[in-house]
């Protein structure tokens, strides 16, 4: 049996989300949605949101839609990191 | 409470390094927060920007009783030049310490020493001057010094990392040295070991950051 949901807060979300996209390349989004663990309506708006802010782009073959990491979203896992470890120290999470 | 008037020029560089510090931590949070937007991280910006403030502030009035030749000794009840720098100086620090509990908040289940501490200084700082009321405001730095510090030490009972033991490290040795600052009347060496003991935390604090900019 699966205990209680830990609360993600965005910014973890926006980096569960970058490094399921950057770990595995162009992406779909159900490829995202098994790996960031979200329905897809907040998925879709996550997207959405990653996409305007220039953290991903997107990639469109047909009907078919790709998700792709960029230098800024790449950029924003290694931020991810270090302020995660950096808040760690303090005994507080992000 | 005061410092001995030769130790005065180091406390005030003591105070300045350890602004400098509280600062560079206050940079390194808000460098995370504009990537970030984690509430968290903005706590720790303002926590420590005030706190930087708060001890150049403090540097500053240490000069400044060293210039003008003050002696706390000898001007036991007449210490109003001195007075507006120091009572800025505990505000700032205790509001900065403040932010800081709120963000350890969830981990906490009794505030009520704070409180209590609090209260007592209110009541005994009503239009009195700050070297009556020092005592007091050192006792509720330490009250939230001690609730941090159990924060810190509840959290290395879940995981115990270089960074976390450092941080422990750094508010332990600014709770001591606020505890020796409270009981420094005794002798005044012991105001000076206090003031060591918090560089030595702040510059904790300093290792942990340039380690994590680092990305060890």
């Amino acid at each position: 049996m699966k205990g209680p949901q830990k609360y993600r807060s965005k910014g973890r979300i926006f980096a569960d989300i970058l490094r399921a996209v950057a770990e595995d390349g162009p992406v779909k989004v159900t490829h995202v949605l098994y790996k960031a663990n979200l329905s897809h309506d907040r998925l879709t708006k996550y997207l959405q949101q990653l996409e305007e802010s220039g953290l991903i782009s997107k990639e469109q073959d047909g009907d078919r839609t790709a998700y792709l990491i960029t230098d800024k979203g790449t950029r924003f896992i290694a931020e991810f990191r270090k302020m995660e470890e950096f808040a760690d120290a303090f005994g507080l999470e992000i | 409470m005061f410092p001995p008037r030769w130790f005065l020029p180091y406390d005030a560089m003591f105070q300045l390094v350890t602004g400098l510090i509280s600062l560079a931590v206050a940079i390194y949070a808000l460098r995370g927060y504009r990537w970030i937007k984690e509430r968290t991280l903005y706590a720790l910006f303002l926590a420590f920007t005030l706190l930087s403030a708060a001890l150049f502030i403090n540097s500053v009035t240490l000069t400044y009783t060293y210039l003008v030749g003050f002696s706390y000794a000898r001007h036991a009840h007449d210490a109003s030049g001195a007075d507006v720098g120091f009572w800025i100086y505990y505000i700032i620090s205790i509001i900065a310490l403040i932010i800081l509990v709120y963000a350890y908040a969830s981990r906490l289940r009794d505030a009520s020493l704070v409180l209590a501490a609090m209260g007592l200084a209110a009541q005994r700082m009503v239009g009195g001057s700050l070297l009556g009321a020092a005592p007091y405001m050192e006792m509720v730095v330490i009250a939230l010094l001690v609730i941090i510090v159990i924060a810190q030490a509840a959290h290395l009972t879940v995981k115990r990392g270089l960074y976390s033991i450092a941080v422990t490290w750094s508010f332990l040795l600014m709770l001591l040295s606020h505890i020796l600052i409270l009981l420094s009347p005794v002798e005044d060496v012991v105001h000076v070991v206090g003031r060591v003991l918090e560089l030595f935390g702040f510059l904790s604090l300093l290792g942990v950051l340039y380690l994590l900019r680092r990305g060890r």
